[in-house]
């Protein structure tokens, strides 16, 4: 049912917006009061884990 | 019940290792290319930006990469240690066979951004941990859909396009976080 609500285009593109907009603001807020690089160091591990499980294509 | 468990880690060790390395050694360039103003967080915005709103939006579109694939000849009639081996090193770092995610690619301009070049070498270190390990268990617990080809390819089709869709939206909140990290960088006083 999620899966039907998120697939329509306009819901889609809503979402993507909001994302992009809340990366915007968590980034300006780390950046203002704490330290920004720890936070893409997370990210890119948690990002790396995400693309190797869902290549599930092969072997 | 021991020996089965001391061939998973095995197995999933081969894969970490080798992606270890080699995303150790993309850590240390692009550590290198950040000596650059700006050209990595750019890099990485626009890149993000584009592909983000592509993969999220559902636009078919043309993923960087390699469409090679692991010759049959290198696998067939090998021993199974042989066989883990080849794959570990080619699937672990993920880099050279197909890859439907366009996540894959920003992640040498985020080792880029750290502090450093010992930072970007541990960033890049943990990278390849993480996707190798991730790689390996996606392979383990995918085996048994693979045996039946019909439903196992249904299965990872579907998979593939909710899995599309979610590295869309983890690459536009990166395109976010970089556009505030930019105008950072660039002195604008946007808080």
């Amino acid at each position: 049912m999620i899966e039907a609500w998120v697939s329509q285009r306009h819901i889609r593109l809503f979402l993507s917006v909001g994302t992009l907009l809340s990366g915007f603001a968590v980034a300006m807020l780390l950046i203002r009061y704490r330290d920004f690089t720890p936070a893409t160091a997370i990210f890119s591990v948690s990002l790396a884990a995400l693309v190797g499980a869902g290549k599930l294509a092969s072997p | 019940m021991g020996g089965y468990r001391l061939k998973r880690i095995l197995y999933i060790t081969t894969y970490i290792i080798p992606a270890a390395v080699v995303w150790g050694v993309i850590g240390l360039v692009f550590g290198i290319l950040n000596s650059i103003p700006l050209l990595v967080p750019l890099l990485a915005l626009v890149y993000a930006l584009w592909f983000g709103m592509a993969e999220s939006l559902g636009f078919s579109m043309f993923i960087p990469g390699s469409t090679w694939q692991v010759p049959a000849s290198w696998i067939d009639g090998r021993p199974e240690a042989a066989q883990t081996i080849t794959w570990g090193t080619i699937l672990g770092p993920g880099l050279i066979t197909r890859n439907p995610y366009a996540g894959i690619w920003l992640l040498p301009f985020m080792v880029g951004l750290g502090r450093g070049l010992l930072a970007s070498l541990v960033v890049g270190i943990a990278i390849g941990v993480a996707h190798g390990g991730a790689r390996a268990l996606g392979v383990l617990s995918n085996r048994k859909y693979m045996q039946d080809t019909t439903l196992g390819h249904l299965r990872i089709l579907g998979a593939e396009l909710r899995w599309s869709y979610v590295d869309g939206i983890a690459l536009l909140l990166a395109a976010g976080a970089l556009i505030a990290y930019t105008l950072s960088l660039l002195g604008a006083h946007i808080y």
